[in-house]
């Protein structure tokens, strides 16, 4: 209870003297490094200072979690995508290397050869090679990405840097550092100082309005699908309606078609805000799209991680780079071989339909749903109404800063500026400058970077992007004591990473 | 890796002295003829830099702007294409001292240049991203 108070008072105050933090009472710890969040964000980070050569008790994360990858594994589980399924993924963005050398592609193709799938491993090899034109892009499993962190984790020594925990607040400290306050699982509470914090807090789910308000089980979010949830439509034939045209939206409209229309007749319905209008970018290139869907393999056009559009991004005054960010992350799915082909089929046998416009009611009626929906603005109709068994929203994720406690209070506190996107603004080099003193600073990536310099900040590419610029930017301080690579201490570094040598 | 006009000169020219080069010589010393080897890379990399700007505008055209292996693949017989062109011409021509110096028989000339395409070509995938891990990040460009 004591400590609580002598909280709040650390709360109140923004600049707080390490001398009233000794005495506090509250546990202490120091650290050169900080990553807060403990996901895939701040294991692409804290990866990215291992392999620089930064030892292990120089870092600490916080983190609710023991893997970093435990949310994700939640994320997929919870929209039905297990292990063996395919994630929306580069071959070459992989969290747990570096260098993006062997790519889960050749990781696949080598382990079929090792294990004497010969046409498996050819189909990788011809997928290598002839992506995206004459094949769909190679992607990883999810089971491939859990195992190789797994394998990172206990290279790095992650277990050991990881504080299971809430981080609660951020601080700066009259010494020019920071100050972490984070509650422990036991309640306790526990204080970090550091001179670099990391500020990597994932994201959180949208929740329409209707998830709040609903009163019928038959509503529900497609991030928390129950498991038995497709053997139950399948086995009552019902008729489900996915609100959404994201990657999880179509992941679940190609489990609920049904395989034999005549054998289950029961119809899928996709409700779209909006029919699509041709979207055409500043370059005057026309994005592929069927049936309501925009077509992208990524979620943001390759190019952009890393390419000749990033620079174009990063050169866009700031109204230029919402507009382009618009037209290049609008959601959108990959266009698969398969699930066009079955669409297709679902399409002409009437099975599948695309129905345009927003939500205004849901109602119970009999045991099904009755669903107003009031039409998309440019269309002439009246409001209509569509009946089916289930609702599935699948609106995405929301990256509005306010919802992000640690986010809102530091803007708060430190009257920080805003992009016009309403995330936290960063510079170059992932830095909050407006909290940098000579011997601290305070980066942000992930989804909280949204709106900046870079437009796939949410991505496994992304995260390791911005650990290289945070790098580079911090191998600049004499401090941090970071040398950025050369191509010896490079190969030296990727050898240990091939022959798993702990660091 | 989706390369900049930058990043695919700075990769050509790297990728030919760190890999063309070597190989080039050894083939170079096989046939005995070391000056034709490094003339006939000297050509290949001048037409690769003409075409590479050619390449960078058919990329921007794509809308992942994005440069996937199967156009590489084209691109190097492309090139290949115009400079065994270039040196049939030279040959038919009979250009004195040029002709007799750019004679080499087409099985010859096609091993030597798809063997250094090729061994350039997965370089470039994967293996020069372990030396300078930091390029793919930048467009494939190696220095600022």
């Amino acid at each position: 209870m004591k400590n609580l108070r002598v909280l709040q008072t650390f709360f109140q105050k923004p600049l707080l003297s390490l001398a009233d933090l000794k005495n506090s009472g509250i546990a202490l710890e120091k650290r050169m490094f900080v990553s807060v969040g403990g996901g895939i964000g701040s294991f692409c980070w804290v990866d990215g200072l291992r392999v620089h050569a930064v030892a292990q008790d120089d870092i600490a994360v916080i983190s609710h979690h023991r893997s970093p990858y435990q949310q994700f594994k939640q994320y997929c589980d919870r929209s039905e995508l297990c292990p063996q399924d395919r994630l929306r993924s580069d071959s070459s963005a992989r969290p747990d290397n570096f260098w993006g050398f062997p790519g889960y592609a050749v990781d696949e193709w080598w382990d079929n050869l090792r294990t004497g799938h010969w046409s498996a491993a050819g189909k990788v090899a011809w997928q290598i090679f002839s992506e995206p034109l004459l094949a769909d892009f190679y992607t990883p499993t999810a089971g491939r990405l859990y195992a190789s962190m797994e394998r990172e984790m206990g290279r790095i020594g992650w277990a050991s840097m990881v504080r299971q925990g809430t981080a609660l607040f951020i601080r700066k400290l009259d010494d020019q550092r920071y100050a972490v306050f984070y509650r422990a699982p036991t309640r306790h509470f526990h204080i970090i100082i550091a001179n670099v914090v990391h500020l990597a807090l994932g994201h959180t789910v949208k929740q329409a309005d209707y998830l709040h308000t609903k009163t019928t089980d038959q509503v529900l979010s497609g991030y928390a699908l129950q498991d038995d949830f497709f053997r139950c439509v399948e086995e009552t034939h019902a008729s489900v309606v996915v609100v959404g045209r994201g990657i999880v939206a179509a992941r679940i409209i190609e489990q609920l078609l049904p395989k034999d229309p005549q054998v289950s007749p029961r119809s899928v319905i996709s409700l779209l805000r909006s029919p699509l209008e041709a979207n055409m970018d500043s370059r005057q290139i026309e994005q592929a799209s069927f049936a309501g869907w925009r077509l992208q393999p990524f979620n943001w056009p390759r190019a952009t991680f890393g390419g000749p559009l990033m620079e174009t991004l990063q050169a866009a005054p700031a109204t230029k780079r919402r507009q382009l960010a618009k037209s290049w992350s609008a959601a959108s799915t990959p266009p698969r071989t398969q699930w066009l082909r079955d669409l297709k089929k679902a399409v002409a046998s009437q099975s599948y339909r695309t129905v345009y416009g927003q939500i205004a009611r849901i109602e119970p009626e009999a045991a099904r749903l009755a669903i107003q929906i009031t039409p998309a603005s440019k269309a002439a109709e009246n409001p209509f109404t569509i009946q089916a068994d289930y609702l599935i929203d699948c609106s995405g994720f929301d990256d509005q800063i306010a919802h992000h406690f640690i986010y809102t209070d530091l803007t708060a506190t430190y009257q920080l500026p805003t992009t016009p996107a309403g995330s936290l603004q960063v510079s170059a080099n992932f830095e909050v400058e407006a909290l940098s003193t000579p011997i601290g600073k305070v980066i942000v990536s992930g989804s909280g970077a949204a709106g900046n310099h870079y437009g796939p900040v949410d991505s496994f590419l992304g995260h390791q992007y911005a650990a290289v610029k945070t790098i580079e930017s911090l191998s600049m301080l004499p401090w941090t004591k970071i040398r950025q690579l050369n191509p010896v201490s490079s190969v030296r570094a990727w050898l240990q990473w091939l022959f798993n040598r702990p660091i | 890796m989706t390369p900049t006009l930058k990043g695919r000169i700075q990769t050509r020219i790297a990728l030919l002295l760190l890999i063309g080069l070597p190989v080039g010589l050894g083939f170079g010393l096989g046939m005995q003829r070391v000056t034709l080897a490094l003339a006939l890379l000297g050509f290949a990399l001048l037409i690769g830099l003409l075409l590479d700007p050619f390449y960078a505008y058919l990329q921007a055209r794509r809308w992942d702007g994005d440069w996937p292996p199967l156009l590489m693949l084209i691109a190097g017989c492309l090139e290949g294409s115009i400079l065994w062109l270039i040196v049939e011409a030279i040959a038919a021509w009979q250009i004195q001292p040029f002709s007799p110096f750019f004679a080499i028989s087409a099985r010859l000339f096609w091993l030597m240049y798809s063997t250094i395409w090729f061994v350039m070509f997965i370089t470039n995938l994967g293996l020069l991203n372990i030396f300078f891990p930091y390029r793919r990040f930048k467009g494939g460009k190696l220095w600022d």
